[in-house]
């Protein structure tokens, strides 16, 4: 057989776009798989809530970036490893603000993201400054999408 | 027979010898590449709305298996080309089926289910039965092949993408290969759901489960492995092992889980390529168990063993076992059932990240589910980067020959997604920073270490570090960030793989304790290889913790004269070669003693010699006498003044007595133990001339 021509082409891609059901990747797919992929994107259980659980280490504060929805529920449950004393959470979303002492236990605080957009969320040394290095890397961004 | 004939002949024989000889020196990689190679396995005309699609049976084949292959197009025929990946002298592939051609089917292209899983049950399709030429393994060597699907006639082009493997070759190639299957089918999105809200739809919600029983789009599978957007992360690394002629063999993350650490165990070290990032329960499992025996482990990507997963069967049963994973991910918490059934022993399985599991509020205590830095020495910690990756100890072995000093950068081979070192108490002992590399995230991380078993263990800590091996896919999608100094430091990396650490060092033997005066005295048998021992103590069973006591001690014994007095010291020793520690032993303890005096000589008598009284006794019992004391006094209740410190003896004349005076005298021992002097003997008495 010879290879289709361009007219006949278009009716095969025609019928084959017959025998799918779902839409084809879109750019948004592929550039968003460049940019959010690996963030934890805050699932939204039965009751209507969506959840984050975020663990604030010496070094760290993971997950580093969190995608939540706007104008739904967001709890946040907070907890350090052994060797995090004397630290805060802190996250400020529109008039949402969390500022508080957190340890191994988990904490959790409910918020309700009404602003789309990029918001900064710090595991804070209360004792004493954080070096710009600390800050870095005790620094998480919650991405707030409609 | 003329002797034309006979030089023929001996001419023939010689080469076949010289074949054979050269056969024999080449491992199968090397052999392979050798065969002539071709370009005609990439797509010149990809399919654009999936006119032609497949998915194949299975992820993996052994030599002598059979696997199918299914295709979905209403082109009439369509033709089937499969094609081994490798170096080829820089044509990348060589053909080793086909063109067969095939009469097209249209096939059913199921809905998600309520799961958001879409599973493809077709017809009709092509099966390849692998040949088992123990004879020749480059005979359907083990690889990466891809099956080209082309419409009939010429048209749109698509891959099957599969791995054929070589189980039962001995010996086995020195290097196993993992091809991240879990993650291309994680990403796949094709039917409309993947593992991730980004790219599915309608509602952004993604799938609990994805099938392997469909194809993947054009940005997973083959289009993962291959780069066609701008990853290509595992071909670039594949195409640099096979041009190297590296004794490589090939598997997926299914056939870890399914084979366990055994898949790992014939070879030298496993390589982790690419966006490994999907794990199940039971893989992660079999790396940590393949480190204890020795295995060296590579992990030439970023992201790996970070989403755990679960592998259950397909729900159509004629491809069953293994086809499907479960990805709960961020809605594990409210919609696992593992979690959700309240049963705790199989919460370790949930379907979340692996440093979730121990965490709140799921706190799973186990040795396996737990955060992956502590088999990687980094773990994922953000996304995108685009930077260079900065060496920072350019004193380490893996950079030998580069030239590279501290802050040298390699340019472009940080990303997309990185790994850090995680301060979160599960970091490997003795765990190196060899790349402290700025990103966006604080910094990204490479590192090396060396496991007790003397497994070498590195990790890259970023994607992009195989686009330093190879530029295929230069110069679209993306430019040449070549760098021969990565070269150099990889086969540094696969030099010291290819050389099996020694015989593990088990832990010696035979410990014992004794309690002695201030001091507790250990000694133990002589363990294999071992050059010297670390002694740990604690003062609780069982509480040694980490931390030598002593380290260095070249002998099989150790007196520790500062035990803590009065309980009981508990000990174990383990055995050292180099950076090799081996286990601790069996636990042993022992109480010192306190200072015991001797006990008093016996048997004491005193009678007149002359003019003199001569004191005898009977030495004290107790051995290590080093003196005798006597004492003398003329009422029997004294008071006692020595008059003599001899050594050790069994009799005194005391000649310094005055005439018809009643004498007493007491005789001690000194020494012992601890020097110490014993009490007084019985007191006897005479009275002199």
């Amino acid at each position: 057989m010879k290879r289709p021509t361009s007219v006949g082409l278009v009716v095969q891609v025609a019928c084959a776009a017959l025998v799918t059901v779902a839409p084809v990747a879109s750019t948004f797919a592929q550039s968003a798989r460049r940019d959010l992929d690996e963030s934890w994107w805050a699932a939204i259980g039965p009751d209507g809530v969506q959840r984050v659980n975020v663990r604030c280490g010496p070094n760290f504060l993971d997950p580093r970036n969190i995608v939540v929805r706007a104008n739904v529920p967001l709890q946040i449950s907070v907890s350090t490893t052994g060797d995090v004393i004397g630290h805060n959470f802190t996250l400020t979303i529109g008039r949402n603000t969390i500022d508080a002492p957190v340890d191994p236990a988990q904490k959790s605080f409910i918020v309700s993201p009404s602003l789309s957009g990029r918001f900064e969320a710090l595991c804070r040394d209360t004792s004493r400054p954080d070096s710009p290095a600390a800050r870095a890397a005790k620094t998480a961004t919650f991405i707030v999408v409609p | 027979m003329s002797a034309r004939s006979m030089a023929r002949g001996w001419a023939c024989l010689v080469a076949a010898v010289l074949w054979t000889a050269n056969a024999l020196a080449a491992n199968p990689v090397q052999l392979e590449n050798a065969k002539p190679g071709t370009g005609a396995w990439q797509l010149t005309s990809p399919a654009q709305y999936r006119e032609i699609e497949g998915y194949a049976s299975l992820t993996s084949v052994n030599r002598g298996g059979t696997i199918s292959l299914f295709v979905n197009t209403i082109a009439p025929t369509y033709t089937i080309e499969i094609y081994r990946m490798g170096w080829y002298g820089g044509l990348g592939g060589r053909q080793v089926l086909g063109p067969v051609t095939r009469t097209g089917v249209q096939q059913q292209i199921p809905a998600p289910d309520s799961l958001g899983t879409i599973e493809c049950n077709w017809i009709d399709p092509f099966v390849v039965t692998v040949p088992n030429n123990t004879a020749d393994p480059t005979d359907w060597a083990s690889g990466v092949y891809l099956a080209k699907l082309t419409w009939g006639g010429g048209g749109p082009q698509s891959y099957i993408i599969f791995t054929v493997r070589d189980d039962a070759r001995s010996p086995a190639a020195d290097y196993l290969f993992q091809s991240s299957v879990n993650t291309w089918q994680a990403y796949n999105a094709w039917g409309g759901k993947s593992a991730y809200d980004f790219n599915s739809y309608p509602d952004h919600v993604h799938a609990r489960k994805v099938s392997f029983n469909r194809p993947y789009d054009r940005n997973a599978g083959a289009g993962d492995f291959t780069g066609s957007i701008s990853s290509g992360w595992e071909l670039n690394m594949l195409r640099f092992l096979e041009r190297e002629g590296y004794d490589v063999t090939y598997s997926t993350d299914v056939d870890l889980h399914e084979q366990g650490s055994a898949l790992i165990a014939p070879h030298k070290a496993f390589l982790s390529v690419g966006h490994d990032e999907y794990w199940s329960y039971a893989m992660k499992n079999a790396v940590q168990q393949a480190r204890s025996a020795g295995k060296h482990l590579g992990f030439f990507g970023s992201n790996a063993i970070y989403w755990q997963v679960r592998y259950e069967p397909a729900k159509s049963g004629a491809l069953a076992a293994n086809r499907t994973l479960v990805t709960y991910k961020e809605a594990a918490q409210t919609e696992d059932p593992l979690w959700l059934d309240g049963d705790p022993s199989n919460d370790k399985f949930i379907s979340v990240r692996f440093r979730d599991i121990a965490a709140p509020p799921f706190n799973v205590v186990d040795a396996v589910a737990q955060p992956e830095n502590g088999v990687i020495g980094v773990m994922y910690h953000g996304d995108p980067v685009y930077g260079d990756i900065v060496v920072s100890d350019a004193t380490s072995w893996i950079y030998a020959g580069t030239g590279v000093g501290n802050g040298t950068h390699f340019v472009g081979l940080l990303g997309y997604e990185t790994d850090a070192m995680f301060s979160n108490g599960y970091a490997p002992a003795g765990l190196q920073k060899v790349a402290e590399s700025p990103d966006d995230f604080g910094f990204s991380h490479a590192t090396v270490y060396t496991a007790p078993s003397g497994s070498v263990v590195f990790a890259t800590g970023s994607m992009q570090w195989s686009w330093g091996l190879d530029d295929y896919n230069v110069p679209n999608p993306r430019t040449s960030v070549l760098d021969p100094r990565v070269q150099t430091t990889t086969r540094n990396i696969l030099a010291r793989f290819a050389v099996a650490p020694p015989p593990p060092l088990l832990p010696p033997a035979g410990l014992q304790a004794s309690g002695d005066v201030g001091k507790v005295v250990l000694s133990w048998s002589a363990a294999a290889n071992a050059t010297t021992y670390n002694v740990y103590r604690a003062t609780t069973s069982g509480g040694e913790g980490a931390t030598p006591y002593r380290t260095g001690v070249s002998t099989t014994s150790f007196a520790d004269t500062a035990p803590v007095a009065g309980v009981p010291n508990y000990y174990q020793v383990s055995a050292v070669n180099g950076a090799i520690e081996s286990a601790k032993s069996v636990e042993a303890s022992a109480t010192p003693q306190g200072p015991v005096p001797p006990v008093a000589p016996t048997n004491t008598t005193v009678g007149q010699v002359g003019v003199n009284l001569k004191v005898t006794w009977t030495q004290s019992a107790t051995s290590g006498i080093t003196a005798n004391s006597v004492y003398r006094a003329t009422s029997s209740s004294g008071p006692f003044t020595r008059i003599a410190t001899l050594a050790p003896a069994v009799s005194f004349t005391d000649n310094t007595v005055a005439a018809k005076t009643t004498y007493y005298y007491r005789v001690t021992a000194v020494g012992g133990n601890a020097g110490l002097e014993s009490p007084p003997s019985a007191t006897v008495s005479a009275k002199s001339k």
